[in-house]
């Protein structure tokens, strides 16, 4: 019946708790920037780590710091006091150029050299690190098919020649070239149409599961920070940091009116989006092994009649969901085809739900990866599942005051 | 001397090819416009030779006598057009090297205040008609074709200093940033990002300046500077009309045909 939500260790390592599971690839201490003629600083004492390979998204506001944020990370824009350690060496000690060659960079409008081809982009890297011409060629090559584009087409193209979408692929491929540990990310996907930016943040994320960077994303669209990131930084007015959480913690606990206000009407279905099967407890059912005789179905069937569940489950020797079988008016068991299946690792409970209401057995089966039986799910277990999440539900659904 | 330019806005050859770079134009019917760029670029020599055969039809069909001759000997005629083309090239290439330089300075970040003095000072040499400036210039520095090329300079600085600072700063900031964020260093930024697409604009300036002094050149006479201007004034004053025909002639072929190898270096250098 609990909801395996118990965050996990990276998740764990809040703003000022002391525990560190993980090395910090980034520390923010207490870093602040004021502009001269504006009375309020822009950033104020913002102190945050973040984990090597997470993925941290900033978001907030126009104008609540979250870009000057990122850009002091690579001294884009030089903090005015504070301190700030990449793998816990100060950023102040290398010339600013030679940190920026270290830390892959993509911003909004992709900024693609226009009189140099695609390859040429990619190789401004490690060009300026002075690599030798086949290990970049390869490195090229690598690189354009990981962001799907197919090399020997894109190659020797010019940035006007790509789509936005294109561009921003190669865009990323610039920023990957020389293998940075570190991805800073300015609204990358902003620029481009809500189709292409649906599916370029599908293969970014598919990316990120192999190569594991620590990434820093800024974005004003909390929906793209819940989807993408392990970690979210809401900014608050007054350029104080509203809440830090993991994207299921701030959705189903909102720090405060700001953030609920941030996160809008869409909150429930967000929060949904982001819980998967596995993150909450299924329901058992009876089940019968396809080998069984008739008589053995009839015993299975009215057993499971005194439980209170009018069919049960035929599984076949490798425990994969066959069919149902239910009791006709004549006393003998009788088949149905089974209608939906979920699978436990992919399907978030919002497609759970879709399935159900769709689903004439008012409850879904779910499969693992081997597809083999794992239990079933219905919208009641699905609310249950979603109470302690949200402490009430009624403060997800409805009135954020 | 029809062929001087009233003011520069006239004469700007921005049109011809003068779009921001990075701002991302659409690549479409490449193939056409190649096709009509070859006839853009093949005219003007046609043009220019079809009036230099008619130059020379029309001073064969003339009695000359021996004063026209002694003005339109080969060897004169070449002697003069060197000179031309040296008062005009030097002139043109110190502007291009001072200009692109104040340019580039201009545009870096303190500069705001600079800016607006440099290029009042440059309109301001530009505005002041330029007889007066080979005048004054001589009055101050002597007679000589040195002193020429100094009143060319002052005169024709303006429009590639303008077109280096419209633009350096007319590029997308993203592509600055882009550079700046994967650690390009300034300077490497400027040579390998910031002047190459530049280049078309600063071009479209260095033709507007090469076009300002091919003519002002001709001035040049006035201050004992030599140049094609030589054989106009010459004309006036044994009063012989095929002198002066073919000296205006050759200071507008001369000038064109100037202008036509500047438009295809710059086609040529631009990024494609």
């Amino acid at each position: 019946m609990q909801v395996a939500l118990d965050l996990s260790p990276q998740e764990a390592s809040q703003v000022d708790s002391g525990v560190k599971p993980r090395r910090s690839a980034i520390e923010l201490r207490d870093v602040s920037k004021h502009y001269k003629d504006a009375g309020a600083p822009i950033v104020d004492k913002l102190t945050l780590s973040i984990a090597e390979g997470e993925f941290v998204a900033l978001t907030g506001p126009s104008g609540c710091g979250k870009t000057t944020t990122l850009k002091m990370i690579n001294r884009l824009i030089e903090p005015s006091s504070g301190q700030i350690l990449i793998n816990g060496l100060d950023v102040d000690d290398l010339p600013s150029h030679r940190l920026r060659q270290g830390i892959g960079y993509v911003i909004q409008n992709v900024g693609l050299f226009p009189h140099m081809t695609i390859a040429e982009n990619v190789a401004a890297v490690p060009r300026l690190l002075g690599w030798k011409k086949d290990r970049t060629a390869n490195r090229i090559d690598e690189l354009l098919s990981m962001v799907g584009l197919e090399p020997s087409m894109y190659r020797d193209r010019y940035p006007r020649e790509l789509s936005g979408g294109q561009a921003q692929r190669v865009g990323v491929a610039r920023a990957l070239a020389a293998d940075p540990p570190i991805l800073l990310m300015d609204e990358p996907f902003a620029a481009v149409d809500p189709i292409t930016r649906t599916s370029l943040q599908d293969e970014f994320l598919r990316l990120q599961q192999s190569i594991r960077k620590t990434i820093v994303f800024v974005t004003h669209d909390m929906a793209e920070a819940m989807r993408l990131a392990d970690r979210v930084v809401i900014f608050g007015p007054q350029s104080k940091i509203a809440q830090v959480g993991a994207p299921t913690e701030v959705l189903s606990a909102p720090a405060d009116a700001f953030v609920s206000s941030m996160l809008g009407t869409g909150r429930l279905v967000q929060l949904l989006s982001c819980v998967k099967l596995r993150d909450v407890s299924l329901d058992p059912w009876p089940t019968i092994s396809e080998e069984m005789g008739q008589d053995e179905r009839l015993v299975a069937l009215a057993e499971a009649l005194g439980r209170g569940k009018d069919r049960v489950l035929v599984l076949d020797e490798a425990k994969r969901p066959r069919y149902w079988i239910y009791l006709d008016g004549n006393g003998e068991s009788m088949r149905f085809e089974l209608d939906c299946t979920l699978d436990l690792e992919v399907t978030s409970l919002r497609d759970a739900i879709t399935q159900i209401v769709y689903c004439p057995h008012d409850c879904a089966v779910v499969v693992d990866g081997d597809e083999s039986f794992q239990g079933v799910i219905d919208l009641k277990g699905i609310r249950r599942s979603l109470a302690p999440l949200a402490g009430s539900s009624a403060s997800i659904i409805g009135v954020d005051k | 001397m029809s062929i001087f330019p009233t003011s520069v806005e006239n004469f700007h050859p921005l049109d011809q090819k003068g779009e921001v770079p990075g701002l991302g134009s659409s690549g479409s019917s490449s193939k056409r416009r190649k096709v009509r760029k070859f006839g853009h670029v093949a005219f003007r020599p046609l043009m220019l030779i079809l009036i230099l055969a008619i130059l020379v039809l029309y001073l064969h069909s003339t009695q000359l006598d021996s004063i026209d001759r002694r003005s339109l000997y080969w060897s004169v005629i070449r002697s003069e057009l060197i000179q031309q083309l040296g008062l005009t090239l030097i002139s043109s290439a110190v502007v291009t090297v001072l200009a692109v330089l104040l340019g580039i300075l201009l545009t870096r970040k303190k500069a705001p205040v600079a800016n607006s003095v440099v290029t009042a000072l440059a309109t301001l040499g530009q505005a002041a008609p330029p007889v007066g400036l080979m005048i004054l210039a001589a009055l101050v520095l002597g007679v000589g074709a040195r002193t020429a090329i100094y009143a060319l300079i002052i005169y024709s600085i303006l429009p590639v200093l303008r077109n280096t600072v419209t633009g350096l700063n007319g590029l997308d900031k993203s592509i600055l940033e882009a550079a700046r964020g994967i650690g390009m260093r300034p300077i490497q930024i400027l040579v390998g990002v910031e002047l190459p697409l530049a280049v078309p604009v600063i071009m479209a300036g260095v033709r507007t300046a090469i076009i300002l002094n091919v003519g002002t050149a001709a001035l040049a006479t006035f201050i004992n500077g030599g140049g094609l201007g030589t054989m106009i004034t010459t004309g006036i004053a044994v009063d012989r009309t095929p002198i002066i025909v073919t000296g205006s002639v050759l200071v507008a072929v001369f000038a064109l045909a100037l202008d036509w190898v500047v438009m295809v270096a710059g086609e040529v250098l631009s990024p494609s």
